[in-house]
């Protein structure tokens, strides 16, 4: 399995990185975010990746939300590259950036290919 | 909405913050812009706020009274309120002549008002007597209030007499995580109906007092606890060393701040990394025992399914049959 999906997010495995694209308008509360979790481990199968992460379609993260991706969102990875471009993705890994000083290298980026240059030496 | 009165909705929601009420949100536009991303920014940190100053408030007791703010409404069968109390109206920014007569729904913000209908229809065919649900209220000038309702059908003497009540009520992060609040409620009984009663806060027993670098220390300390559950720790005078404090600020703070002994906590945390793993991947259970800290896979199946009243590999199969 190389590839899973849910109603919140594309889930690829390529090239050594986890992609993982939001779709448009995704508001997550604490139930989508166990959710997005879950999947995201089923299809890692137990190994550790680097992941690229496109939150350009996140809407909203409530409070339950947030916390939980805040003390699960890292399990398994080994760092994590947001893609931003638009005010609402900008301002979301800014946020999470400060509030929950991830214990992986975290980083937000406009450019994909910066973003997977960044990645490449967690591979 | 112009942006003239968007930016004045964003000045009168920092105002009532500034007046200590973080439990208001301001209403996003679809146009997605930096305006909005903004308003979303002010709404988390209003909600950060909110929840700090719960702990903080709670870890400095003596010195402030928490509030827990509420608004009932009692509505009649065609859905109409027919009483209100005062805190409401202020809250809402309302007159309560201008609530009172009106429809419930008229309160909501129109994200709420489907599933406000779907829970009357519901009740209406008493198909449930009480039960709880997340609804967004809209003051009158337009801020927004998430609350979480509890709806309570009450019963007259005769058909027709029923009334549905419903209260709102703004409660920590602990009542929230209802596993968490179980399993502290077990071994600190005295400390959770304290928590829970915020009348019994105000009461004449010394409380030794934590400043906010201790607090900011104690959740370093959690910190370094979260990241580090595989490993074995030293004892807490070691790591209170390394983090610039003592043992006894460390035990006090988190009993103060988490509700739960040091060592609850860290087997608490070590369960819940264990269950995620366990219900959401495929690894293998002696990895998820050195992931989480266990000292074997007996033990870890022992304490998991004391815990969750499960083992790890029935729950995993559990889980597996229900969510395909």
């Amino acid at each position: 399995m190389d590839s899973i999906e849910n109603k919140f997010a594309l889930y690829t495995l390529n090239g050594g990185l986890l992609h993982i694209r939001y779709y448009k308008d995704i508001v997550i509360n604490h139930e989508a975010a166990i959710r997005i979790v879950a999947d995201r481990l089923k299809l890692q199968n137990g190994i550790y990746y680097p992941a690229l992460c496109d939150i350009r379609g996140v809407e909203e993260v409530d409070k339950p939300g947030r916390d939980y991706l805040a003390r699960e969102g890292s399990t398994l990875l080994k760092a994590v590259a947001f893609i931003v471009g638009d005010p609402m993705s900008d301002i979301l890994s800014y946020f999470y950036l400060k509030t929950t000083k991830p214990s992986i290298p975290t980083k937000a980026f406009q450019d994909m290919d910066e973003a997977k240059l960044f990645l490449e030496k967690y591979i | 909405m112009s942006k003239k009165k968007r930016l004045k909705r964003i000045v009168e929601a920092i105002a009532e913050m500034g007046a200590g009420k973080f439990y208001y949100h301001i209403e996003k536009s679809s146009k997605k812009d930096s305006i909005d991303a903004l308003i979303s920014g002010i709404n988390m940190m209003a909600e950060e706020i909110g929840e700090a100053l719960l702990h903080e408030g709670y870890v400095n007791s003596n010195e402030t009274i928490k509030h827990i703010v509420l608004m009932n409404f009692i509505i009649d069968l065609d859905g109409n309120v027919k009483a209100v109390n005062q805190q409401a109206c202020d809250i809402l920014f309302y007159n309560c002549l201008e609530i009172v007569g009106g429809s419930f729904d008229n309160l909501l913000n129109k994200r709420s008002t489907p599933k406000w209908k779907r829970h009357w229809d519901m009740l209406k065919n008493k198909k449930m007597l009480d039960t709880s649900i997340a609804l967004t209220f809209k003051t009158k000038s337009g801020l927004l209030l998430p609350s979480a309702c509890y709806i309570n059908k009450l019963g007259g003497k005769k058909n027709g007499e029923e009334s549905i009540i419903v209260t709102v009520v703004k409660h920590s992060k602990r009542q929230v995580e209802l596993e968490e609040y179980l399993i502290a409620k077990e071994n600190n009984k005295k400390e959770s109906s304290k928590k829970n009663n915020p009348l019994t806060l105000m009461d004449n027993r010394q409380k030794v007092k934590l400043s906010s670098s201790d607090v900011i220390k104690i959740r370093e300390v959690r910190d370094y606890f979260m990241d580090n559950l595989e490993m074995d720790f030293p004892p807490i005078k070691e790591i209170a060393l390394e983090f610039g404090t003592n043992a006894f600020k460390i035990k006090y703070g988190f009993k103060e701040l988490y509700g739960v002994s040091v060592f609850r906590f860290i087997r608490n945390e070590r369960l819940r990394k264990a269950k995620m793993l366990v219900q959401g991947s495929n690894i293998s259970f002696k990895k998820i025992t050195q992931l989480c800290g266990f000292k074997s896979v007996p033990s870890f199946s022992a304490t998991f399914k004391n815990e969750f009243g499960y083992t790890p590999k029935e729950l995993r199969r559990k889980f597996l049959a229900e969510n395909p």
